[in-house]
């Protein structure tokens, strides 16, 4: 079967701090995969590295069995959604939607994501929308050309409760469609919501645990027992010869 | 790439820093040719303006540009589309949208009382021309700087130093160099000395076309034997458009290798 996202051998270094070291991760097609780790465990490093913004030292990337460093024709399967979307800021919103569909040689589709509201002020320049209005035509450009897999990096950080309630909606529902999820955040409340696995980043590696095995909490009654389990494993040390 | 230059130009024609690049040039331009007593002298003091100030904005512009484009660049190289492809596009379109600015604020002060003060076709050729390629150079130059210095504030200090080396440093070192080996024929040193700076063969170029290259004597007639030739033409075209290509292909080069 060929995976969505599949990833052998990745290692990554920036001088001579070792990032990534001999990651392995699958991310099977239908699948939410949370990337949890401490500051600078290489969460937004293993993200770059699949959507190619990074050169990985050695190890490969195949996304729906296309190797990332061949040719840049693999990322029309990929809608990505970063933390903080720039863009040229005298553009409005329909010329850079615009620009977007002709690079990717696809029409948005705005019945897709009608709960955005995108259509309100197409007509708007970048440089003058709000920060949510910059993040919900982020999260339409990510989602609207109906790309296989969504990469997100933290994309609730920066939006207020009622936002992030909406944008987690559209998440549920693109995972419903069956597409394939992989994205990194901080707040276990998104993870609980969506995910199917959770991948904890430590010492370079990869661990990945089902979503079913961290709820199977051995005190249930705990309300807290999930964010125990997620920092228990977030501290655990690498296993010996990893 | 086609896309990106169209989206990228359109955005920087209504940006206020070309507008005001395009006013302080016109009005300047304007100033300058109502006041002179000739066209050459208009030509002299306007040579001087563009020299100093054009390469120093596009210096800073450029590298400022590349820096803000960070996050555009992040999300743009998550689609199906090549670095070099998009940033070629948009250096392009920096260098066009300055370009234009440049040539249609000097140029109509120069239709408007140039040609009727005596001025000639082939030195506002030689003026606009040179001018817009140091536009392109500088650009390609700020790029370089902007995509090897991580650090803003180094990127920034580095742009002001090519800047001022080429336009103050490099003559200073020349001129130190003449009045050393003043006893020897410098001619053709110091010729090729000029083309090695793009901001000297512009100045060059230019002051060959006015009434003031005879002021320069014996290195003037050596000047103009060499530049005024069809080879000394095609070998200053040759030179300015090595001062574009070779950094253009180290700023490629150093961009397809880069973490972003």
């Amino acid at each position: 079967m060929t995976l969505p996202i599949r990833i052998d051998g990745l290692c990554k270094s920036y001088g001579r701090k070792s990032v990534l070291q001999g990651l392995d991760l699958r991310c099977e097609p239908g699948t939410v995969t949370a990337v949890l780790g401490s500051n600078g465990s290489g969460k937004s490093t293993l993200i770059r590295c699949v959507l190619g913004l990074n050169v990985p030292e050695t190890g490969t990337i195949k996304v729906f069995g296309e190797s990332v460093s061949a040719s840049p024709a693999y990322r029309r399967h990929i809608g990505y959604m970063p933390q903080h979307p720039s863009f040229p800021e005298n553009l409005t919103v329909h010329e850079i939607l615009q620009l977007v569909s002709r690079t990717r040689n696809v029409a948005p589709d705005f019945n897709h994501c009608a709960s955005l509201q995108v259509e309100a002020y197409l007509g708007q320049r970048w440089k003058t929308l709000s920060g949510g209005m910059k993040q919900r035509v982020n999260a339409f450009l990510a989602m609207a050309f109906n790309p296989s897999i969504l990469i997100l990096d933290e994309p609730t950080a920066s939006l207020d409760p009622a936002s992030r309630i909406k944008f987690m909606e559209l998440v549920k529902a693109e995972k419903q469609r069956g597409k394939t999820l992989l994205f990194s955040t901080h707040l276990l409340e998104d993870i609980r919501e969506v995910a199917d696995y959770l991948v904890f980043l430590r010492n370079g590696k990869a661990h990945r645990v089902s979503m079913q095995r961290m709820m199977e909490s051995p005190n249930s009654l705990n309300p807290h027992a999930f964010e125990q389990a997620v920092a228990v494993c977030l501290e655990e040390p690498a296993p010996r010869g990893a | 790439m086609g896309q990106i230059f169209r989206y990228c130009f359109w955005d920087l024609l209504r940006s206020r820093f070309i507008l005001a690049y395009f006013g302080f040039f016109l009005a300047g331009s304007m100033g300058i040719f109502r006041f002179s007593p000739s066209a050459s002298a208009a030509f002299g003091a306007l040579l001087s303006a563009v020299i100093l100030l054009a390469p120093l904005c596009c210096q800073i512009y450029g590298t400022l540009y590349f820096y803000q484009s960070r996050g555009f660049h992040e999300l743009m190289f998550a689609q199906p589309i090549g670095r070099i492809p998009l940033c070629l596009g948009q250096f392009l379109a920096l260098s066009a949208a300055l370009g234009l600015a440049f040539l249609m604020a000097v140029g109509i002060p120069m239709a408007a009382y140039g040609f009727s003060a005596g001025g000639d076709v082939r030195l506002l050729m030689v003026f606009v021309g040179g001018g817009l390629l140091l536009h392109f150079i500088f650009l390609a130059l700020a790029f370089l700087v902007a995509v090897s210095v991580e650090d803003r504030l180094r990127g920034f200090s580095t742009s002001l130093v090519i800047w001022l080396t080429l336009v103050f440093g490099y003559d200073a070192l020349v001129m130190a160099l003449v009045m050393k080996f003043s006893d020897y024929p410098l001619e053709t040193p110091v010729l090729a000395a000029m083309l090695l700076n793009p901001v000297d063969l512009e100045r060059v170029l230019v002051l060959m076309h006015l009434d003031s290259a005879a002021l320069l004597g014996y290195t003037g007639a050596s000047f103009q034997k060499f530049f005024g030739t069809v080879l000394g033409t095609w070998v200053s075209l040759g030179a300015l458009l090595m001062w574009i290509i070779a950094p253009l292909l180290l700023f490629l080069r150093k961009l397809t290798r880069k973490d972003w």
